[in-house]
């Protein structure tokens, strides 16, 4: 009896801490956008379009997933997206589910595992619900265009390149002496192609900067000790080359707990959080996918391919931009 | 809590009955064995990571990383101690960064923030307890709260970073008489705990429990009251730990660093303490987390791929559970060997 009235007690006031934090949330975001998630309000909503993402917890991809759902409902459609956590498997249940419960009129796949995401696409062609892939063809093991499905097709090489160029010409032009180049631990689909891109147009940008030392960290935190911890060996180094939103944010905190000055910090990434710290002038250039250009003309494909899920989908080559400089 | 002087063991109140020389050396090997790995590790990369790791801002650094994670390790430790696995505490985590993230956003002065991010970790801890004081199973009751919190943290801060925290610098990236100011707040942490599980009746009681929950209701100890407290310790160490990791980065990120508990457990297996609970060593569980910190930046000073870190992190978990059940076995067997009852002996 006891224990039950505890148990209540308790439970009642985690739910109403953790409701009142929430709300406190949701109403911003309702103040920041009257519609609501009803773009449509008002309106019989064209039919739903779930967005699968591999994890909300990524900034960018978050911003792509926001950039989705604006687009869609402004087209009439609702969005629902669904959150994969990494788990490749959950995914392709995920996709299974929605076909099973004829749920959705159209998907947005950005694949966990790309290599393992034809079967899904195989079933999303036999139920005739057209998805948009974040990915070349290839990717998911597929030549060229395709029936009910569209490609945004990031080109790794041209990215890489754009990273390393902007490090390299804000090496040579703030008195680069010696680099450091974080990547996160990950093995997403074009991480090596990246990585070499930016390693081959930084040495031939800035042949007298030399990358002194390489870290991974998976996150801000364990970004800022790998950092400090480099620094220390390699105190000359005032170049950062992040291949990552995360180890961008801690080299810059690293370098503020060392009373130190950058020449410069280049972040491959452009999630909210490193355009706030760009804003603040704590990173100094932000390469990035640019999807919300991207996302429109997927999008438009998109809407034409479920009036017509037969018809062959375009390939669109998501845009890469810069933003900030010396 | 009341004061109390331990009391001696068999051992030590007569020479004559001291312990077998082979059960005396496999306890030293348990009980100072991480200091032995700690030295070897520091003599090891002092040649490998030369000129740079034997210095003192990579000590101090180290100490700053481990810091941090030994906050986590000390709310894991005293839980396994209780008899009890907390898996929620990356969850935990998250959401009392979160919640001081957004009351620091709404302009809550920084100490009341923060004394909610820590309320928040001590009503998670309570309702785990509470939970499974109705008869669930631990691991299930904080994988499912970990699952909870991780979403509520997300809800919270709308799936975002919630960034430019820097009313908490004063106990993130600030340095006192060179020291980094997480340093000192994991020290205080330590010595709290530890004066609290040694020299206190709750604090043996506490362990008490840990050890044998049946064995202490018979002897009249509240155990339901004392697996909450034990619960509540694991919450309101795992909410310092995620408001510390907020304050470093002046940053509070809602996803739950599932991380924090592997090194936290790598921390406590080094140290000894039993899966089992009833016993444990808070300052060795210090060591742990400083052998792991030490390793992770020695390998990288000596420009090893961060991989081996984690495989390394990974070995170390295995080998301390190894050398913790080989050393007890073996003692138990020794000890029935030559007749003697392992109780008496005070070495459990």
């Amino acid at each position: 009896m006891k224990n039950t009235r505890a148990l209540t007690i308790a439970g009642t006031a985690l739910a109403v801490g953790l409701l009142t934090l929430s709300g406190c949330s949701a109403s911003e975001e309702a103040v920041a956008d009257p519609a609501g998630s009803g773009g449509s309000a008002g309106t019989e909503s064209k039919g739903e379009i779930a967005f699968f993402t591999p994890s909300s917890q990524i900034d960018v991809v978050a911003a792509l997933a926001d950039g989705v759902v604006e687009y869609f409902e402004g087209e009439g459609y609702t969005v629902s997206i669904q959150d994969a956590n990494f788990d490749a498997v959950k995914q392709a249940q995920q996709i299974q589910q929605a076909i099973d419960t004829h749920s959705i009129v159209g998907a947005w796949i950005m694949p966990v595992a790309p290599e393992t995401a034809a079967q899904s696409l195989a079933a999303l062609q036999a139920a005739k619900i057209p998805a948009v892939v974040e990915g070349p063809p290839m990717s998911v093991n597929l030549e060229g265009p395709q029936p009910g499905i569209a490609f945004d097709e990031p080109d790794f090489l041209k990215y890489g390149t754009m990273i390393g160029d902007t490090a390299a010409k804000c090496a040579v032009d703030g008195e680069g002496r010696e680099a450091l180049f974080l990547m996160p631990p990950d093995a997403a689909g074009g991480t090596e192609q990246v990585i070499g891109a930016i390693e081959d147009s930084f040495a031939a940008g800035a042949p007298d900067v030399p990358i002194a030392a390489t870290g991974e960290a998976a996150d801000i935190a364990s970004a800022q000790t790998t950092v400090s911890q480099l620094l220390i060996a390699n105190p000359d180094a005032n170049v950062i080359i992040a291949a990552s939103d995360e180890t961008a944010l801690g080299a810059a905190g690293a370098f503020k707990a060392a009373n130190k000055t950058p020449a410069c910090i280049v972040a491959g990434g452009g999630g909210d959080a490193a355009v706030a710290a760009l804003e603040a002038g704590d990173i100094t250039s932000v390469v990035s996918w640019d999807y919300s250009s991207a996302v429109g003309e997927a999008g438009a494909d998109l809407i034409r391919l479920i009036s017509d899920p037969t018809s062959l989908g375009g390939i669109i080559e998501t845009p890469v931009k810069a933003t900030g400089g010396n | 809590m009341a004061l109390i002087t331990r009391a001696e063991t068999v051992g030590q109140i007569s020479p004559n009955n001291a312990l077998p020389w082979k059960i005396r050396g496999l306890l030293l090997i348990r009980d100072q064995g991480l200091l032995a790995l700690f030295i070897a590790i520091i003599a090891v990369f002092a040649f490998w990571g030369a000129p740079y790791f034997l210095t003192l801002p990579t000590a101090i650094s180290v100490l700053n990383a481990a810091a941090i994670a030994s906050i986590f390790a000390a709310g894991v430790a005293v839980g396994i101690m209780t008899g009890v696995l907390d898996l929620s505490v990356p969850g935990t985590a998250a959401l009392a960064g979160v919640v001081t993230g957004r009351l620091l956003q709404e302009g809550l002065p920084a100490g009341l923030a923060i004394m909610c991010g820590l309320l928040m970790g001590l009503l998670v801890g309570v309702v785990n307890a509470v939970v499974v004081l109705r008869g669930f199973n631990p691991l299930i009751v904080t994988i499912a709260m970990l699952s909870v919190l991780s979403g509520a943290s997300l809800l919270i801060a709308g799936s975002y970073n919630i960034s430019g925290l820097t009313q908490l610098v004063f106990m993130g990236t600030r340095t006192y008489f060179g020291i980094p100011a997480p340093v000192y707040i994991a020290v205080v942490l330590f010595i709290i705990l530890t004066v609290f599980l040694k020299f206190t009746r709750g604090g043996t009681r506490l362990l008490a429990v840990g050890g044998s929950a049946e064995a202490a209701r018979r002897v009249g100890i509240a155990v339901n009251w004392y697996r909450i407290l034990g619960f509540a310790i694991s919450g309101l160490c795992a909410a310092l730990g995620g408001i510390v990791t907020a304050a470093y980065i002046t940053t509070a990120v809602p996803s739950a660093s599932v991380g924090t508990v592997f090194t936290a457990m790598t921390a406590v297996a080094l140290a000894g303490v039993p899966f089992v609970g009833g016993r444990g060593s808070l300052p060795r569980v210090g060591l742990g987390v400083i052998v792991v910190s030490t390793i992770s930046a020695g390998l990288l000073l000596a420009k090893v791929p961060a991989d081996w870190s984690s495989v390394v992190t990974g070995v170390l978990l295995v080998g301390g559970l190894g050398l913790n059940m080989w050393t007890t076995n073996t003692t138990s067997k020794l000890l029935l060997a030559s007749g003697d009852d392992g109780a008496k002996r005070g070495t459990r």
